[in-house]
């Protein structure tokens, strides 16, 4: 019984931890996309 | 994936310290000897213990950036965002203290949670990092949320001492803190010693999710700040 509780710890603790890793790499990935697509239609729209 | 050099690094570097930490919480669970009085429920500690030093140490981080926004005024100042990246990863990290303190008070105490005075004012900082978040989303950036939300970091931190403090100052169902600044530490060299590696790679990845999530706020005020300019076609 006393493992349940230690393997819900540790389990608990690899996939909050790796769980807010990954959120923050996506988000990174998403803001660069949509900075660089911004980007890109202002100058689309400066050249037209 | 849409990635700089620079994030690249950050994120192997990030991969580097998760994976020592999977290294030191596998041997914490099965390699480290079990516990004298405890057994084998103790293992919980080597989460438990640097999820609350994080948490603290991200009270004092939004502290010392509540201090630093409140001398130098300015609106787009770097360090708001730093303090409310460290009150989100403060709010992280106090969560999951209360969580895995519960895990470890059901088959020690019996019971999932109690009023305890350390379990209540753990639980008052997670409301507090809450509330902070809450106030700093719902006003209008300038100068009145940088100081409203600086005297609220500062109140934040004063829970700190509190938290540390509460199982000598009440009669509480917790242990005296694990790791004290008498000198006196009783524990087991190799229990020790995982603790403190624990310890250290929780500390770094804390600071790596501050830094990571501080410049994905950085970045999201310059898309806001250029879908702005253009909407106004400057």
């Amino acid at each position: 019984m006393t493992n349940t509780y230690i393997t819900a710890a540790f389990t608990l603790g690899l996939l909050a931890f790796l769980g807010l890793a990954l959120w923050l790499f996506l988000q990174r990935s998403r803001l660069r996309i949509l900075i660089k697509t911004l980007q890109e239609e202002e100058g689309e729209r400066k050249d037209a | 994936m849409n990635l700089t050099k620079k994030d690249k690094k950050a994120f192997f570097l990030g991969a580097g310290v998760f994976a020592a930490l999977v290294l030191v919480w596998t041997s914490a669970a099965w390699l480290v000897p079990a516990e004298a009085f405890q057994g084998e429920v103790y293992r919980i500690l080597y989460i438990h213990v640097p999820s609350a030093s994080c948490a603290f140490l991200c009270a004092s981080l939004l502290f010392g950036f509540s201090i630093a926004s409140l001398v130098k005024k300015s609106p787009q100042a770097q360090f708001g965002l730093w303090a409310r990246a460290s009150a989100e990863i403060g709010l992280f990290f106090t969560v999951l203290t209360l969580a895995t303190g519960s895990l470890w008070g059901k088959p020690t105490w019996g019971t999932w949670w109690t009023w305890d005075a350390r379990l209540t004012t753990t639980f008052v900082l997670a409301l507090l990092y809450g509330a902070y978040l809450l106030l700093e989303s719902s006003m209008p950036a300038g100068i009145l949320r940088q100081k409203v939300c600086a005297v609220m970091g500062v109140l934040i931190f004063a829970d700190v001492p509190i938290i540390y403090k509460s199982v000598t100052w009440w009669r509480t169902l917790h242990q005296p803190p694990t790791l004290n600044f008498a000198g006196s530490v009783p524990m087991d060299g190799p229990i020790l010693r995982t603790l403190i590696f624990s310890l250290v790679l929780c500390v770094a990845s804390c600071l790596w999710f501050v830094w990571q999530r501080s410049a994905n706020l950085r970045l999201r005020l310059l898309f806001e700040d250029q879908s702005f300019r253009q909407w106004r076609g400057v």
